[in-house]
């Protein structure tokens, strides 16, 4: 329950604007840390790159 | 001439003053990379006023001032603040590649997928996968 000292749903959502606040980001984890991967255009497709690899969007085949 | 002995010399740093060096050098070098927008709203916003922009600036991006939003909205947040919060996502997953997703019980990391998988919806009420 929020109160004195507990997260608040706001508080979250406002924490992780640290790491982005567009519409349509995605958080990943990079080896620096967590950051955002923008929205992709539309109709694209996040594909993987592998194994420690960064996913990245892509144009449907 | 005269000369003393011993000679005067100039203590050696410590490690403190040092990195207290590095750090102002940094922030003085980020503030010249930031968004130029930024950095216009915020010396708008003090114009006038007894603080400095730059000081502000630099406050916010030591940590040791609250987050600057500007009138459209968008906020810029200290450093530690950010890394703070990366640290606290990594208590659910620190794994390279990783998404983060709602699943039933709480937030979690998808694993990155195999080479060439793709970030496939289930439909509403399951997360999506890698297929």
């Amino acid at each position: 329950m929020p109160g004195p000292g507990n997260p608040t749903p706001q508080g979250v959502s406002a924490s992780l604007d640290a790491i982005s606040q567009a519409v349509g980001s995605i958080l990943i984890r990079t080896t620096d840390g967590w950051a955002y991967l923008e929205a992709g255009p539309e109709g694209w497709v996040l594909t993987s790159n592998g194994p420690a690899q960064l996913p990245t969007w892509q144009p449907p085949t | 001439m005269l000369s003393t002995w011993p000679r005067h010399r100039k203590a050696r740093r410590s490690a403190l003053q040092r990195q207290r060096e590095y750090d102002f050098a940094s922030v003085v070098l980020a503030i010249k990379w930031l968004d130029p927008e930024l950095v216009k709203a915020t010396r708008d916003e003090f114009a006038g006023s007894q603080i400095l922009w730059r000081d502000y600036l630099m406050a916010v991006l030591y940590g040791t001032a609250f987050a600057l939003t500007n009138d459209e909205g968008r906020t810029i947040y200290p450093r530690q603040f950010y890394e703070k919060v990366s640290r606290s996502l990594d208590l659910l997953g620190a794994e390279t590649g990783a998404l983060l997703t709602r699943g039933a019980g709480q937030w979690q990391t998808i694993t990155p997928g195999p080479l060439g998988g793709k970030f496939t919806a289930r439909g509403p009420g399951l997360t999506p996968h890698w297929t």
